[in-house]
Protein backbone atom coordinates (compact mmCIF):
# COMPACT_ATOMS: atom_id res chain seq x y z
CA UNK A 1 0.00 0.00 0.00
CA UNK A 2 1.63 3.41 -1.34
CA UNK A 3 1.63 6.17 1.49
CA UNK A 4 -0.57 9.35 1.70
CA UNK A 5 0.88 11.95 -0.11
CA UNK A 6 0.16 15.81 0.37
CA UNK A 7 1.63 16.55 -3.53
CA UNK A 8 -0.97 17.28 -5.60
CA UNK A 9 0.87 15.94 -8.82
CA UNK A 10 1.64 12.69 -7.23
CA UNK A 11 -2.29 12.33 -6.06
CA UNK A 12 -3.38 12.90 -9.31
CA UNK A 13 -1.44 10.54 -11.43
CA UNK A 14 -2.47 7.98 -8.77
CA UNK A 15 -5.75 8.77 -9.05
CA UNK A 16 -5.29 8.79 -12.61
CA UNK A 17 -4.28 5.02 -12.87
CA UNK A 18 -6.28 3.79 -10.41
CA UNK A 19 -9.11 4.97 -13.03
CA UNK A 20 -7.07 3.24 -15.82
CA UNK A 21 -7.25 0.03 -13.89
CA UNK A 22 -10.66 0.69 -12.77
CA UNK A 23 -12.06 0.63 -16.22
CA UNK A 24 -10.56 -3.23 -16.60
CA UNK A 25 -12.96 -4.71 -14.12
CA UNK A 26 -16.99 -5.73 -14.20
CA UNK A 27 -19.92 -5.91 -11.96
CA UNK A 28 -19.02 -8.46 -10.21
CA UNK A 29 -15.71 -7.50 -9.45
CA UNK A 30 -16.43 -3.90 -8.65
CA UNK A 31 -19.44 -5.22 -6.14
CA UNK A 32 -17.04 -7.32 -4.42
CA UNK A 33 -14.67 -4.37 -3.72
CA UNK A 34 -17.88 -2.32 -2.49
CA UNK A 35 -19.35 -5.40 -0.21
CA UNK A 36 -15.18 -5.23 1.39
CA UNK A 37 -15.17 -1.69 1.93
CA UNK A 38 -18.95 -1.45 3.25
CA UNK A 39 -17.66 -4.33 5.82
CA UNK A 40 -14.67 -2.82 6.87
CA UNK A 41 -16.43 0.48 7.57
CA UNK A 42 -19.42 -1.20 9.56
CA UNK A 43 -17.28 -3.55 11.69
CA UNK A 44 -15.14 -0.51 12.54
CA UNK A 45 -18.59 1.84 13.41
CA UNK A 46 -18.31 2.18 17.17
CA UNK A 47 -14.73 2.73 17.05
CA UNK A 48 -14.78 5.52 14.23
CA UNK A 49 -17.79 7.22 15.73
CA UNK A 50 -15.95 7.32 19.02
CA UNK A 51 -12.56 8.49 16.88
CA UNK A 52 -14.87 11.05 15.17
CA UNK A 53 -16.59 12.44 18.69
CA UNK A 54 -13.69 12.60 20.48
CA UNK A 55 -11.59 14.15 18.26
CA UNK A 56 -14.01 16.77 16.76
CA UNK A 57 -15.85 17.71 20.36
CA UNK A 58 -19.04 17.52 18.76
CA UNK A 59 -22.24 15.46 18.91
CA UNK A 60 -22.46 12.17 20.57
CA UNK A 61 -20.72 9.14 19.69
CA UNK A 62 -23.55 6.51 19.90
CA UNK A 63 -25.64 9.11 17.25
CA UNK A 64 -22.51 8.86 15.19
CA UNK A 65 -22.44 5.27 14.85
CA UNK A 66 -25.96 5.31 13.71
CA UNK A 67 -24.82 7.73 11.16
CA UNK A 68 -21.48 5.10 10.49
CA UNK A 69 -24.66 2.17 10.21
CA UNK A 70 -26.69 4.45 7.52
CA UNK A 71 -23.58 5.30 5.54
CA UNK A 72 -22.56 1.48 5.57
CA UNK A 73 -25.00 -0.65 5.55
CA UNK A 74 -28.10 1.18 4.56
CA UNK A 75 -26.12 2.80 1.37
CA UNK A 76 -24.67 -0.41 0.69
CA UNK A 77 -27.98 -2.07 0.56
CA UNK A 78 -29.01 0.76 -1.66
CA UNK A 79 -26.58 0.43 -4.27
CA UNK A 80 -26.08 -3.36 -4.14
CA UNK A 81 -27.81 -4.17 -6.98
CA UNK A 82 -27.20 -0.99 -8.86
CA UNK A 83 -25.83 -1.87 -12.26
CA UNK A 84 -22.72 0.44 -12.94
CA UNK A 85 -20.34 -1.43 -15.47
CA UNK A 86 -21.40 -1.46 -19.21
CA UNK A 87 -24.52 -2.04 -20.62
CA UNK A 88 -27.29 -0.79 -17.93
CA UNK A 89 -30.33 -1.21 -20.26
CA UNK A 90 -31.10 -2.07 -23.85
CA UNK A 91 -34.39 -0.77 -25.32
CA UNK A 92 -35.30 -2.86 -28.32
CA UNK A 93 -38.17 -0.58 -29.07
CA UNK A 94 -36.13 3.00 -28.82
CA UNK A 95 -32.89 1.37 -29.96
CA UNK A 96 -31.10 2.94 -27.34
CA UNK A 97 -28.92 1.33 -25.29
CA UNK A 98 -27.02 2.97 -22.36
CA UNK A 99 -23.78 2.30 -20.85
CA UNK A 100 -22.02 3.47 -17.73
CA UNK A 101 -18.93 4.85 -17.51
CA UNK A 102 -17.27 5.55 -14.80
CA UNK A 103 -15.91 9.67 -14.63
CA UNK A 104 -12.96 9.37 -13.40
CA UNK A 105 -11.30 10.88 -10.50
CA UNK A 106 -13.13 12.50 -7.71
CA UNK A 107 -12.76 15.04 -4.75
CA UNK A 108 -14.38 14.18 -1.78
CA UNK A 109 -15.01 17.15 0.68
CA UNK A 110 -16.08 15.45 4.24
CA UNK A 111 -17.30 18.16 6.94
CA UNK A 112 -16.63 18.24 10.48
CA UNK A 113 -20.16 18.02 11.61
CA UNK A 114 -20.46 14.10 9.98
CA UNK A 115 -17.18 13.06 9.61
CA UNK A 116 -16.65 9.24 9.26
CA UNK A 117 -19.91 8.33 8.21
CA UNK A 118 -19.77 10.57 4.76
CA UNK A 119 -16.18 9.47 4.00
CA UNK A 120 -17.87 5.63 4.31
CA UNK A 121 -20.61 7.02 2.16
CA UNK A 122 -18.49 8.41 -0.21
CA UNK A 123 -16.05 5.72 -0.47
CA UNK A 124 -19.15 3.19 -1.10
CA UNK A 125 -20.48 5.08 -4.13
CA UNK A 126 -17.16 5.93 -5.88
CA UNK A 127 -16.37 2.43 -5.90
CA UNK A 128 -19.44 1.27 -7.14
CA UNK A 129 -18.95 3.47 -9.70
CA UNK A 130 -15.61 2.64 -10.34
CA UNK A 131 -13.94 6.18 -9.64
CA UNK A 132 -11.03 7.15 -7.73
CA UNK A 133 -11.81 9.03 -4.87
CA UNK A 134 -9.45 11.48 -2.80
CA UNK A 135 -10.97 12.50 0.05
CA UNK A 136 -10.08 15.78 1.12
CA UNK A 137 -11.33 16.27 4.81
CA UNK A 138 -11.72 19.38 7.41
CA UNK A 139 -9.06 19.97 9.70
CA UNK A 140 -10.64 19.39 12.83
CA UNK A 141 -11.53 15.70 11.64
CA UNK A 142 -8.31 14.70 9.67
CA UNK A 143 -7.11 12.20 11.63
CA UNK A 144 -10.99 9.90 12.03
CA UNK A 145 -11.05 10.05 8.42
CA UNK A 146 -7.73 9.01 7.56
CA UNK A 147 -8.12 5.95 9.95
CA UNK A 148 -12.03 5.44 7.99
CA UNK A 149 -10.45 5.72 4.71
CA UNK A 150 -7.07 3.43 5.70
CA UNK A 151 -9.65 1.06 7.28
CA UNK A 152 -11.63 0.77 3.67
CA UNK A 153 -8.62 1.27 1.06
CA UNK A 154 -7.33 -2.31 2.79
CA UNK A 155 -10.08 -3.59 2.74
CA UNK A 156 -10.87 -2.60 -0.97
CA UNK A 157 -7.42 -3.55 -1.65
CA UNK A 158 -7.95 -7.31 -0.58
CA UNK A 159 -10.58 -7.42 -2.76
CA UNK A 160 -7.97 -6.36 -5.92
CA UNK A 161 -9.07 -3.04 -5.39
CA UNK A 162 -6.47 -0.96 -8.34
CA UNK A 163 -3.86 0.50 -6.19
CA UNK A 164 -4.43 4.15 -4.50
CA UNK A 165 -8.24 4.36 -5.34
CA UNK A 166 -9.12 5.61 -2.10
CA UNK A 167 -6.87 8.40 -1.20
CA UNK A 168 -6.68 10.65 1.88
CA UNK A 169 -4.89 13.70 2.59
CA UNK A 170 -3.10 13.55 5.75
CA UNK A 171 -2.71 17.12 5.82
CA UNK A 172 -5.02 19.29 4.50
CA UNK A 173 -4.49 23.36 3.62
CA UNK A 174 -6.75 25.77 2.06
CA UNK A 175 -4.39 25.98 -1.34
CA UNK A 176 -3.67 22.18 -1.38
CA UNK A 177 -7.65 21.73 -1.60
CA UNK A 178 -8.03 24.54 -4.20
CA UNK A 179 -4.86 23.31 -6.00
CA UNK A 180 -7.33 19.76 -6.11
CA UNK A 181 -10.07 21.50 -7.20
CA UNK A 182 -8.93 23.21 -10.21
CA UNK A 183 -6.18 20.21 -11.43
CA UNK A 184 -6.95 19.69 -14.85
CA UNK A 185 -7.49 15.78 -14.23
CA UNK A 186 -10.16 15.83 -11.19
CA UNK A 187 -13.46 14.78 -12.89
CA UNK A 188 -15.70 15.96 -10.45
CA UNK A 189 -16.21 17.32 -6.55
CA UNK A 190 -18.68 16.35 -3.97
CA UNK A 191 -18.51 19.22 -1.88
CA UNK A 192 -20.29 18.83 1.48
CA UNK A 193 -19.56 21.65 3.81
CA UNK A 194 -20.22 24.86 4.37
CA UNK A 195 -21.64 27.95 2.00
CA UNK A 196 -18.16 28.83 1.20
CA UNK A 197 -16.40 25.82 0.30
CA UNK A 198 -18.79 24.72 -1.70
CA UNK A 199 -18.84 27.59 -3.85
CA UNK A 200 -15.43 27.73 -3.89
CA UNK A 201 -15.61 24.15 -5.25
CA UNK A 202 -18.34 25.54 -7.81
CA UNK A 203 -15.79 28.09 -9.20
CA UNK A 204 -12.77 25.90 -9.84
CA UNK A 205 -14.50 25.00 -13.02
CA UNK A 206 -14.82 21.15 -12.13
CA UNK A 207 -17.69 19.86 -12.01
CA UNK A 208 -19.26 19.83 -8.81
CA UNK A 209 -22.11 17.96 -6.71
CA UNK A 210 -22.88 20.15 -3.93
CA UNK A 211 -25.03 21.07 -1.01
CA UNK A 212 -26.99 23.86 0.25
CA UNK A 213 -27.56 25.35 3.44
CA UNK A 214 -30.55 24.43 5.58
CA UNK A 215 -33.00 26.38 7.82
CA UNK A 216 -35.80 23.36 8.28
CA UNK A 217 -39.61 24.86 8.74
CA UNK A 218 -41.34 22.01 10.50
CA UNK A 219 -45.39 23.09 10.63
CA UNK A 220 -47.34 21.01 13.27
CA UNK A 221 -50.83 21.26 11.61
CA UNK A 222 -54.09 21.67 13.50
CA UNK A 223 -54.61 17.92 12.32
CA UNK A 224 -51.49 16.04 13.75
CA UNK A 225 -51.05 13.90 16.65
CA UNK A 226 -49.05 16.25 19.15
CA UNK A 227 -47.78 14.22 21.01
CA UNK A 228 -46.45 11.63 18.65
CA UNK A 229 -44.92 15.29 16.71
CA UNK A 230 -43.25 16.46 19.74
CA UNK A 231 -41.41 13.10 20.32
CA UNK A 232 -40.33 12.24 16.72
CA UNK A 233 -38.80 16.36 16.69
CA UNK A 234 -36.80 15.48 19.81
CA UNK A 235 -35.62 12.06 18.74
CA UNK A 236 -34.53 14.42 15.86
CA UNK A 237 -33.44 17.62 16.92
CA UNK A 238 -30.91 15.56 20.06
CA UNK A 239 -29.51 13.24 17.53
CA UNK A 240 -26.12 14.49 17.50
CA UNK A 241 -26.25 17.44 19.31
CA UNK A 242 -28.54 18.37 16.17
CA UNK A 243 -25.72 18.24 14.38
CA UNK A 244 -27.58 17.02 10.50
CA UNK A 245 -28.44 19.84 8.67
CA UNK A 246 -31.92 18.72 7.70
CA UNK A 247 -32.65 18.68 11.42
CA UNK A 248 -35.25 20.72 12.86
CA UNK A 249 -34.51 24.45 13.26
CA UNK A 250 -38.37 26.39 13.70
CA UNK A 251 -41.25 24.68 14.84
CA UNK A 252 -44.61 26.52 13.71
CA UNK A 253 -47.98 25.65 15.52
CA UNK A 254 -51.16 26.76 15.01
CA UNK A 255 -52.71 28.16 18.17
CA UNK A 256 -55.02 26.24 19.03
CA UNK A 257 -52.63 23.23 19.68
CA UNK A 258 -49.89 25.08 21.13
CA UNK A 259 -50.86 24.55 24.71
CA UNK A 260 -50.89 20.41 24.09
CA UNK A 261 -47.22 20.71 22.40
CA UNK A 262 -45.78 23.24 24.80
CA UNK A 263 -46.90 20.43 27.57
CA UNK A 264 -45.42 17.52 25.40
CA UNK A 265 -42.29 19.58 24.69
CA UNK A 266 -41.76 20.24 28.15
CA UNK A 267 -42.09 17.09 29.77
CA UNK A 268 -39.47 15.44 27.32
CA UNK A 269 -37.08 18.21 28.35
CA UNK A 270 -37.46 21.61 26.63
CA UNK A 271 -37.03 24.48 27.87
CA UNK A 272 -38.66 27.80 26.80
CA UNK A 273 -37.13 30.81 27.34
CA UNK A 274 -38.50 34.25 28.24
CA UNK A 275 -37.12 37.21 26.00
CA UNK A 276 -34.38 38.45 28.02
CA UNK A 277 -33.05 34.47 27.54
CA UNK A 278 -33.68 34.63 23.87
CA UNK A 279 -31.52 37.86 23.72
CA UNK A 280 -28.68 35.93 25.74
CA UNK A 281 -28.66 32.81 23.53
CA UNK A 282 -28.52 34.80 20.38
CA UNK A 283 -25.61 36.28 21.55
CA UNK A 284 -23.72 33.22 21.73
CA UNK A 285 -25.19 30.96 19.10
CA UNK A 286 -24.92 33.81 16.02
CA UNK A 287 -22.13 35.66 15.34
CA UNK A 288 -23.42 39.42 15.21
CA UNK A 289 -21.29 40.43 11.69
CA UNK A 290 -22.15 37.57 9.35
CA UNK A 291 -25.85 36.41 11.22
CA UNK A 292 -24.23 32.72 10.73
CA UNK A 293 -24.03 29.95 13.88
CA UNK A 294 -21.56 30.35 16.06
CA UNK A 295 -19.26 27.27 15.48
CA UNK A 296 -18.37 27.52 19.24
CA UNK A 297 -22.04 26.06 19.87
CA UNK A 298 -22.46 23.28 16.53
CA UNK A 299 -23.30 19.71 17.99
CA UNK A 300 -22.81 20.97 21.79
CA UNK A 301 -25.51 19.65 24.34
CA UNK A 302 -28.53 22.33 25.34
CA UNK A 303 -26.89 22.74 28.63
CA UNK A 304 -23.59 23.52 27.81
CA UNK A 305 -24.71 26.46 25.80
CA UNK A 306 -27.19 27.40 28.41
CA UNK A 307 -23.87 27.89 30.55
CA UNK A 308 -22.30 30.05 27.13
CA UNK A 309 -24.74 31.84 27.47
CA UNK A 310 -25.40 32.37 31.06
CA UNK A 311 -28.64 31.22 31.24
CA UNK A 312 -30.50 28.80 34.27
CA UNK A 313 -31.59 26.01 32.53
CA UNK A 314 -32.34 22.46 35.03
CA UNK A 315 -29.54 19.65 34.56
CA UNK A 316 -31.60 17.37 32.68
CA UNK A 317 -32.67 20.35 30.13
CA UNK A 318 -32.31 18.81 26.78
CA UNK A 319 -33.32 21.68 24.43
CA UNK A 320 -34.00 25.28 24.21
CA UNK A 321 -37.10 26.73 22.57
CA UNK A 322 -36.66 30.30 21.52
CA UNK A 323 -40.21 32.30 21.12
CA UNK A 324 -39.83 34.61 18.19
CA UNK A 325 -42.07 36.96 16.64
CA UNK A 326 -40.23 37.60 12.78
CA UNK A 327 -38.32 35.69 10.70
CA UNK A 328 -34.90 37.69 8.97
CA UNK A 329 -31.39 39.16 10.46
CA UNK A 330 -33.49 41.10 13.11
CA UNK A 331 -34.70 37.84 14.67
CA UNK A 332 -31.18 36.05 14.78
CA UNK A 333 -32.17 33.05 16.01
CA UNK A 334 -34.57 32.53 12.80
CA UNK A 335 -31.43 31.21 10.52
CA UNK A 336 -30.08 27.82 10.75
CA UNK A 337 -27.79 26.46 14.16
CA UNK A 338 -26.71 23.01 14.42
CA UNK A 339 -27.25 22.37 18.04
CA UNK A 340 -30.54 21.87 20.02
CA UNK A 341 -31.72 24.88 19.95
CA UNK A 342 -35.33 25.56 17.77
CA UNK A 343 -37.07 29.10 16.95
CA UNK A 344 -40.89 28.76 17.75
CA UNK A 345 -43.67 30.86 16.69
CA UNK A 346 -47.34 30.63 17.48
CA UNK A 347 -49.66 31.33 14.52
CA UNK A 348 -53.09 31.45 14.07
CA UNK A 349 -54.21 29.46 11.10
CA UNK A 350 -53.00 27.31 8.62
CA UNK A 351 -52.58 30.44 5.66
CA UNK A 352 -50.46 31.67 8.45
CA UNK A 353 -48.41 28.92 9.65
CA UNK A 354 -47.43 28.46 5.77
CA UNK A 355 -46.69 31.82 5.37
CA UNK A 356 -43.99 31.82 8.09
CA UNK A 357 -42.46 28.34 6.89
CA UNK A 358 -42.14 30.08 3.42
CA UNK A 359 -40.08 33.34 5.12
CA UNK A 360 -37.65 30.60 7.23
CA UNK A 361 -37.57 28.53 3.22
CA UNK A 362 -36.30 31.77 2.21
CA UNK A 363 -34.14 33.24 4.71
CA UNK A 364 -31.16 30.91 4.37
CA UNK A 365 -33.03 27.68 3.27
CA UNK A 366 -34.52 27.38 0.09
CA UNK A 367 -34.50 23.74 -1.64
CA UNK A 368 -32.83 21.73 1.21
CA UNK A 369 -36.11 20.51 3.77
CA UNK A 370 -39.20 20.85 5.03
CA UNK A 371 -40.90 19.14 7.86
CA UNK A 372 -44.86 18.53 7.97
CA UNK A 373 -46.61 17.04 10.76
CA UNK A 374 -50.20 16.68 9.68
CA UNK A 375 -52.94 14.24 8.81
CA UNK A 376 -54.95 16.19 6.34
CA UNK A 377 -54.05 14.89 3.02
CA UNK A 378 -55.28 18.30 1.14
CA UNK A 379 -53.33 20.48 3.75
CA UNK A 380 -50.05 18.23 2.91
CA UNK A 381 -50.57 19.02 -0.62
CA UNK A 382 -50.87 22.53 -0.42
CA UNK A 383 -48.14 22.94 2.13
CA UNK A 384 -45.88 20.81 -0.30
CA UNK A 385 -46.61 22.72 -3.45
CA UNK A 386 -45.84 26.21 -1.17
CA UNK A 387 -42.31 25.24 0.16
CA UNK A 388 -39.47 25.05 -2.09
CA UNK A 389 -37.60 22.24 -0.69
CA UNK A 390 -35.90 19.15 -2.03
CA UNK A 391 -37.03 17.10 0.69
CA UNK A 392 -40.57 17.78 2.34
CA UNK A 393 -40.61 15.22 5.28
CA UNK A 394 -44.36 14.17 6.18
CA UNK A 395 -44.96 12.96 9.90
CA UNK A 396 -41.07 11.64 10.99
CA UNK A 397 -38.08 13.19 12.25
CA UNK A 398 -36.14 15.49 9.57
CA UNK A 399 -32.48 14.21 10.35
CA UNK A 400 -32.82 10.58 10.50
CA UNK A 401 -35.91 11.38 7.35
CA UNK A 402 -33.91 13.38 5.09
CA UNK A 403 -30.85 11.51 5.08
CA UNK A 404 -33.23 8.84 3.59
CA UNK A 405 -33.81 4.56 4.12
CA UNK A 406 -34.87 4.39 8.49
CA UNK A 407 -38.16 6.50 8.07
CA UNK A 408 -38.77 6.41 4.06
CA UNK A 409 -37.31 5.34 0.65
CA UNK A 410 -35.83 8.17 0.14
CA UNK A 411 -32.12 7.19 -1.18
CA UNK A 412 -29.68 7.02 1.99
CA UNK A 413 -26.96 9.70 1.42
CA UNK A 414 -25.05 11.94 3.36
CA UNK A 415 -24.97 14.86 0.22
CA UNK A 416 -28.54 16.26 0.18
CA UNK A 417 -29.30 18.12 -3.22
CA UNK A 418 -30.93 21.37 -2.85
CA UNK A 419 -31.36 21.58 -6.16
CA UNK A 420 -30.92 25.70 -8.06
CA UNK A 421 -32.56 27.28 -5.13
CA UNK A 422 -29.85 26.15 -3.21
CA UNK A 423 -27.19 26.62 -6.67
CA UNK A 424 -27.17 22.89 -6.72
CA UNK A 425 -27.69 20.62 -10.06
CA UNK A 426 -30.43 18.30 -8.25
CA UNK A 427 -32.44 18.22 -5.50
CA UNK A 428 -31.82 14.25 -5.23
CA UNK A 429 -30.26 12.48 -2.11
CA UNK A 430 -26.90 12.04 -4.08
CA UNK A 431 -25.75 8.55 -4.62
CA UNK A 432 -23.96 6.39 -6.79
CA UNK A 433 -26.40 6.94 -9.74
CA UNK A 434 -25.02 10.49 -10.05
CA UNK A 435 -21.20 9.74 -10.22
CA UNK A 436 -21.94 8.04 -14.29
CA UNK A 437 -21.64 8.75 -17.37
CA UNK A 438 -23.82 7.06 -18.83
CA UNK A 439 -23.52 6.82 -22.93
CA UNK A 440 -25.90 6.31 -24.91
CA UNK A 441 -25.86 4.34 -28.11
CA UNK A 442 -28.59 5.12 -30.52
CA UNK A 443 -30.09 2.76 -33.50
CA UNK A 444 -31.87 4.00 -36.54
CA UNK A 445 -35.07 3.86 -35.45
CA UNK A 446 -36.95 6.49 -38.45
CA UNK A 447 -39.69 8.48 -37.32
CA UNK A 448 -42.34 7.14 -39.55
CA UNK A 449 -44.46 10.44 -39.12
CA UNK A 450 -41.93 12.27 -40.53
CA UNK A 451 -41.09 9.80 -43.46
CA UNK A 452 -44.60 9.54 -44.43
CA UNK A 453 -45.07 13.53 -44.39
CA UNK A 454 -44.35 15.57 -46.93
CA UNK A 455 -41.83 18.26 -45.98
CA UNK A 456 -42.12 20.26 -48.96
CA UNK A 457 -45.22 21.88 -46.83
CA UNK A 458 -42.46 23.33 -44.49
CA UNK A 459 -41.61 25.62 -47.30
CA UNK A 460 -45.20 27.07 -47.57
CA UNK A 461 -45.14 30.31 -45.72
CA UNK A 462 -49.01 30.08 -45.86
CA UNK A 463 -49.36 26.96 -43.70
CA UNK A 464 -49.48 27.42 -40.09
CA UNK A 465 -48.27 25.58 -36.81
CA UNK A 466 -51.58 23.87 -36.31
CA UNK A 467 -52.08 22.91 -39.94
CA UNK A 468 -48.93 21.52 -39.84
CA UNK A 469 -49.08 19.70 -36.75
CA UNK A 470 -52.63 18.20 -37.75
CA UNK A 471 -51.05 16.97 -41.24
CA UNK A 472 -47.88 15.32 -39.13
CA UNK A 473 -50.30 13.58 -36.79
CA UNK A 474 -52.80 12.33 -39.23
CA UNK A 475 -53.48 8.65 -38.84
CA UNK A 476 -53.19 6.58 -42.51
CA UNK B 1 -63.89 44.76 -8.07
CA UNK B 2 -61.74 47.89 -6.87
CA UNK B 3 -63.02 49.29 -3.69
CA UNK B 4 -60.61 51.72 -1.58
CA UNK B 5 -61.71 53.06 1.82
CA UNK B 6 -60.24 55.14 4.67
CA UNK B 7 -59.35 53.24 7.66
CA UNK B 8 -56.77 53.83 10.57
CA UNK B 9 -55.12 56.61 8.78
CA UNK B 10 -54.21 55.00 5.64
CA UNK B 11 -55.61 54.53 2.27
CA UNK B 12 -56.65 50.68 1.71
CA UNK B 13 -57.74 49.15 -1.70
CA UNK B 14 -59.39 45.68 -1.75
CA UNK B 15 -59.42 43.93 -5.30
CA UNK B 16 -61.21 41.09 -7.00
CA UNK B 17 -60.30 37.53 -6.52
CA UNK B 18 -58.46 37.00 -9.91
CA UNK B 19 -55.77 39.92 -10.86
CA UNK B 20 -55.11 38.96 -14.56
CA UNK B 21 -53.35 41.03 -16.74
CA UNK B 22 -56.83 42.31 -18.10
CA UNK B 23 -58.22 42.90 -14.26
CA UNK B 24 -55.03 44.98 -13.68
CA UNK B 25 -55.14 47.12 -16.67
CA UNK B 26 -58.83 48.15 -15.85
CA UNK B 27 -57.84 49.02 -12.33
CA UNK B 28 -54.41 50.81 -13.38
CA UNK B 29 -55.02 54.07 -13.89
CA UNK B 30 -57.67 54.48 -10.70
CA UNK B 31 -55.59 52.88 -8.16
CA UNK B 32 -52.28 55.35 -9.90
CA UNK B 33 -54.78 58.73 -9.33
CA UNK B 34 -55.97 58.36 -5.82
CA UNK B 35 -52.24 56.74 -4.79
CA UNK B 36 -50.30 59.62 -6.40
CA UNK B 37 -52.66 62.24 -4.69
CA UNK B 38 -52.59 60.48 -1.15
CA UNK B 39 -50.91 61.71 1.33
CA UNK B 40 -51.48 58.70 4.10
CA UNK B 41 -49.87 55.13 3.42
CA UNK B 42 -51.26 52.84 0.63
CA UNK B 43 -52.20 49.64 1.56
CA UNK B 44 -53.18 46.97 -0.70
CA UNK B 45 -55.40 44.08 1.30
CA UNK B 46 -55.10 41.09 -0.40
CA UNK B 47 -57.42 38.90 1.14
CA UNK B 48 -59.07 36.34 -1.22
CA UNK B 49 -56.47 37.02 -3.63
CA UNK B 50 -56.01 33.79 -5.46
CA UNK B 51 -54.11 35.13 -8.84
CA UNK B 52 -51.76 38.31 -9.38
CA UNK B 53 -50.58 39.13 -13.05
CA UNK B 54 -47.05 40.44 -13.50
CA UNK B 55 -49.49 43.44 -14.41
CA UNK B 56 -50.43 43.55 -10.74
CA UNK B 57 -46.55 43.32 -9.15
CA UNK B 58 -45.91 46.13 -12.47
CA UNK B 59 -48.52 48.19 -9.85
CA UNK B 60 -47.00 47.58 -6.69
CA UNK B 61 -44.16 49.07 -8.37
CA UNK B 62 -45.18 51.71 -9.86
CA UNK B 63 -47.63 52.63 -6.23
CA UNK B 64 -44.50 52.10 -4.22
CA UNK B 65 -42.01 54.75 -6.33
CA UNK B 66 -45.37 57.22 -5.82
CA UNK B 67 -45.60 56.59 -2.25
CA UNK B 68 -43.54 59.77 -1.27
CA UNK B 69 -41.17 57.68 1.52
CA UNK B 70 -44.63 55.90 2.89
CA UNK B 71 -43.98 51.74 2.06
CA UNK B 72 -46.60 49.93 -0.01
CA UNK B 73 -48.03 47.29 2.64
CA UNK B 74 -49.79 44.86 1.65
CA UNK B 75 -52.01 42.66 3.63
CA UNK B 76 -53.61 39.74 3.89
CA UNK B 77 -51.43 37.88 1.70
CA UNK B 78 -52.58 34.29 1.51
CA UNK B 79 -49.22 31.57 0.77
CA UNK B 80 -49.33 31.25 -2.91
CA UNK B 81 -49.27 34.73 -3.10
CA UNK B 82 -46.59 35.19 -0.44
CA UNK B 83 -44.52 32.81 -2.72
CA UNK B 84 -44.85 35.39 -5.46
CA UNK B 85 -43.67 38.37 -4.04
CA UNK B 86 -40.37 36.01 -2.10
CA UNK B 87 -39.51 34.79 -5.65
CA UNK B 88 -39.74 38.14 -6.99
CA UNK B 89 -37.81 39.67 -4.66
CA UNK B 90 -40.79 42.46 -3.44
CA UNK B 91 -41.19 41.40 -0.70
CA UNK B 92 -38.16 43.41 0.31
CA UNK B 93 -38.95 46.50 -1.30
CA UNK B 94 -42.77 46.42 0.25
CA UNK B 95 -44.27 45.43 3.63
CA UNK B 96 -45.90 42.30 3.40
CA UNK B 97 -47.56 41.13 6.65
Amino acid sequence: MTEPTTDIETVMERANQAAAVFTELDQAQTDRIVRAAFEAGFNNRVRLAKLAAEETGLGKWQDKVIKNVVAAQFVHDDIKNLKTVGVISDDPVTGIVEIAQPMGPILAIIPVTNPTSTAIFKILICLKTRNPIIISPSRKARHCVAETARLCYQAALAADAPEDCIQWLPEVSREQTQALMTHRGLALILATGGTGLVTSAYSSGTPTLGVGAGNVPVFIEASADVAFAVEQIMLSKLFDNGTICASEQAIVIERAIAPIAEAEFSKRGAVFLDAAAVKKLEAVAIETGTGLMNPAVVGQSATTIARMAGIDVPADAQLLMAPLQGVGRQYPLSGEVLAPILAYYVVEDFDRAVNVCIDLNFHGGIGHTASLFSNDEEKIRQFSMLLNAGRILVNQPSSQGAVGGIFNRLNPSLTLGCGTGGKNITTDNVSARHLLNIQRIARRRVNARLARFDQAKYLDESLDAQTIERQFNRNG
Amino acid sequence: MLQSIQKDGNLVFQFSAHLDSMECSRIEEEVAQMTRTASQPVVFDLTGVDFVASAFLRLCIMVQRNAGGNPLTLVNVGPPIKKVFKISGLDTLLVLR
